[in-house]
């Protein structure tokens, strides 16, 4: 289990359930109340990479901003409105590409407590249209179920709602949900890329064998799961590792268990991509062909490596299962 | 480099010894003492005598590469049992303007901690406190350093006296309480210096390479910047040195049209 030198707690939610339960985890850790979540995360001048290394916890309450709404979505889902949402900033992995680095002023983990506030907000917007809602943006909710219970909730909620619910990870801890009835409507995402990608580029992630052990027990569950290859990230051997990659997914997963298949290449605001690069301008995310596109940091080659990708997988997929990412998509990666 | 910040003479005068820092004659306006790893100011004090010197102190020195900031001194608690105790400070109030500053402790260290409150007066009644420690300087000195220093490199340690409001502390009875923890800071200075050293992608010899040759090729500002991060990106993906680079010291360029070919042939190999 993680450690936390730090958690810092905001006064309003000291006495909340879900504070007092994470907080009985770590009885180490040092106690720090504080007002407002924003004055520990907003300070000037912090040092991402360096807080990575010493994370420490913010528990807080969310009070405005329970969601954000996304593009519409190319699926074919009908009139359905996409939005986003987090209980939690930031995230226990380290993928050197990962976006957040380049959003978030801190990489403290701030964990908004107050799952009831969202539930009543996504009450409010689902009795007046109907809701694609990715509950997983900002961090990886799985991965921290043993601390939050999160994700249950969410799939419980869910259960008695009109509403479609997707919950992405890299983890290997669908098992924590075992003893659920997942409804229909609960989309299980599983962001899968080889193993050399894993070693390099995801640092803390479940290898890819202990994410493809873990898609097995949602499909045994009868669950049809998602797949998103992405970032497709180059490396040295791109065809041989990445056809050899397509090869054991799909030879673990059957066809008919799998949703569809997101097939996208390492893309990243521009912006964000500065900020990234004067944290750490010795990344391997810019050591490669890369250039900016319409405001968007990205390989030379993406379309490339993607449409490469996209025919592997395609070599055991119905190509109408398979999305390659395109402009439409754009805003609900980022 | 490791800044030091105390508001009394007294309070620096062990780290003097301890340290053998030389003072600063040249300078007029603070007492600033320093070897070539530390660098000590006497801020006189108060929170605007604290950020002044902050200010000034790191505006006048430079900043080095993994410098960090540390305000020591004496202050008063609440409680009589945190008496002769060293904390190191997690939160920091300012009791004029109930702002308050969260120092990012991301190392594992020995002290206790506590909350800070920094008052523009000294404080008689311990009620008026909402933190358990109180001061006269903390607030002004973390507002000025973190313009200066990311948040994980500003630390505060403070020593508790005796009394509340210091009133009939000697200098010699500061002095001796300090030197009683010299020991344990310098633990903690050395301890800070290890956990945040930053690793140089290029050794000294590749960065002399790399402006040799951008100055014979007679490369612009940004030709220069280019070819820094050819380097870098080559550095990392191959995992190799760029020293083969010397093998272009001999290439001639007389006009700016040489300079783009000879430019062009280096980066070539370095793609
Ligand atoms: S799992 Fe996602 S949110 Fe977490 S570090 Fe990786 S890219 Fe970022």
């Amino acid at each position: 289990m993680k450690k936390f030198s730090h958690i810092y707690v905001e006064e309003d939610v000291k006495n909340h359930p879900l504070t007092i339960k994470i907080l009985s985890k770590f009885p180490k850790s040092k106690i720090v109340y504080i007002n407002r979540y924003s004055e520990v995360f907003n300070r000037p001048n912090q040092n991402y990479l360096v807080q990575k290394k010493g994370q420490n916890l913010i528990i807080a309450k969310k009070r405005h901003d329970f969601l954000y709404k996304g593009s519409e979505l190319c699926e074919d889902f009908g009139n359905i409105h996409f939005f986003h949402t987090s209980n939690i900033y930031n995230c226990v992995y380290e993928c050197e590409y990962c976006y957040l680095q380049g959003l978030y002023p801190s990489a403290h983990l701030v964990i908004f407590v107050n799952m009831e506030d969202y539930f009543r907000e996504i009450d409010k917007l689902i009795e007046r249209k109907k809701i694609y809602l990715s509950i997983s943006y900002e961090t990886d909710l799985l991965a921290l179920e043993y601390l939050t219970g999160f994700t249950r909730e969410w799939i419980e909620y869910a259960s008695s709602r009109d509403l479609l619910l997707e919950i992405k990870t890299k983890s290997a801890n669908f098992p924590a949900l075992e003893d659920l009835e997942i409804p229909p409507n609960v989309i299980f995402a599983w962001t899968l890329l080889p193993q050399p990608v894993i070693d390099r580029y995801e640092k803390f992630t479940p290898s890819l064998e202990m994410r493809l052990k873990s898609i097995k027990k949602a499909i045994s569950r009868g669950l049809r799961i998602r797949i998103s290859i992405e970032p497709v990230m180059y490396l040295e051997n791109f065809e041989e590792v990445y056809s050899q990659f397509v090869k054991e997914v799909f030879s673990c997963i059957p066809e008919k268990s799998v949703r569809d298949v997101n097939i996208g290449a390492f893309r990243l605001p521009k912006e964000q991509a500065k900020r990234i690069e004067k944290l750490n301008e010795a990344s391997l995310i810019f050591c490669y062909d890369t250039v900016v596109k319409d405001e968007v940091f990205t390989y030379r080659n993406a379309s490339d490596y993607e449409n490469f990708v996209a025919e592997e997988v395609k070599k055991y997929v119905p190509s109408e299962k398979v999305y390659v990412f395109n402009k439409k998509e754009k805003s609900s990666l980022f | 480099m490791i800044f030091l910040f105390t508001a009394l003479y007294a309070e620096a005068y062990p780290f003097i010894n301890y340290f053998k820092l030389k003072r600063d004659l040249q300078n007029n306006y603070f007492q600033v003492f320093s070897n070539d790893e530390a660098l000590l100011t006497v801020t006189g004090v108060g929170k605007i005598n604290s950020a002044i010197a902050v200010a000034y102190t790191l505006g006048r020195y430079g900043i080095y590469r993994d410098s960090f900031a540390l305000n020591f001194g004496i202050a008063g608690s609440k409680f009589p049992q945190m008496k002769g105790h060293l904390y190191l400070i997690n939160k920091v109030i300012d009791s004029e303007t109930k702002k308050v500053f969260v120092p990012d402790v991301l190392v594992d260290h020995s002290f206790e901690e506590s909350d800070l409150e920094t008052f523009n007066h000294p404080v008689k009644d311990a009620y008026r406190m909402e933190a358990n420690l109180c001061d006269m300087e903390g607030s002004g000195f973390y507002q000025a350093a973190s313009k200066f220093f990311d948040a994980h490199q500003i630390y505060l340690l403070k020593l508790v006296s005796d009394s509340l409001d210091f009133e009939g502390i000697s200098r010699d009875f500061v002095i001796q309480l300090v030197e009683e923890k010299l020991k344990e800071i310098d633990e903690f200075i050395k301890m800070i210096k290890e956990s945040f050293k930053t690793e140089e992608v290029f050794s000294e010899e590749e960065k002399n390479i790399i402006k040799t040759l951008s100055d014979k090729l007679k490369l612009t500002a940004s030709q220069r910047q280019i070819l820094y991060k050819a380097c870098l990106h080559y550095k990392v993906r191959e995992n190799k040195g760029v020293d083969f680079l010397k093998g272009f010291f001999g290439m001639e360029v007389t006009n700016k049209k040489e300079r783009e070919k000879a430019f062009e042939e280096v980066l070539s190999h370095l793609r």
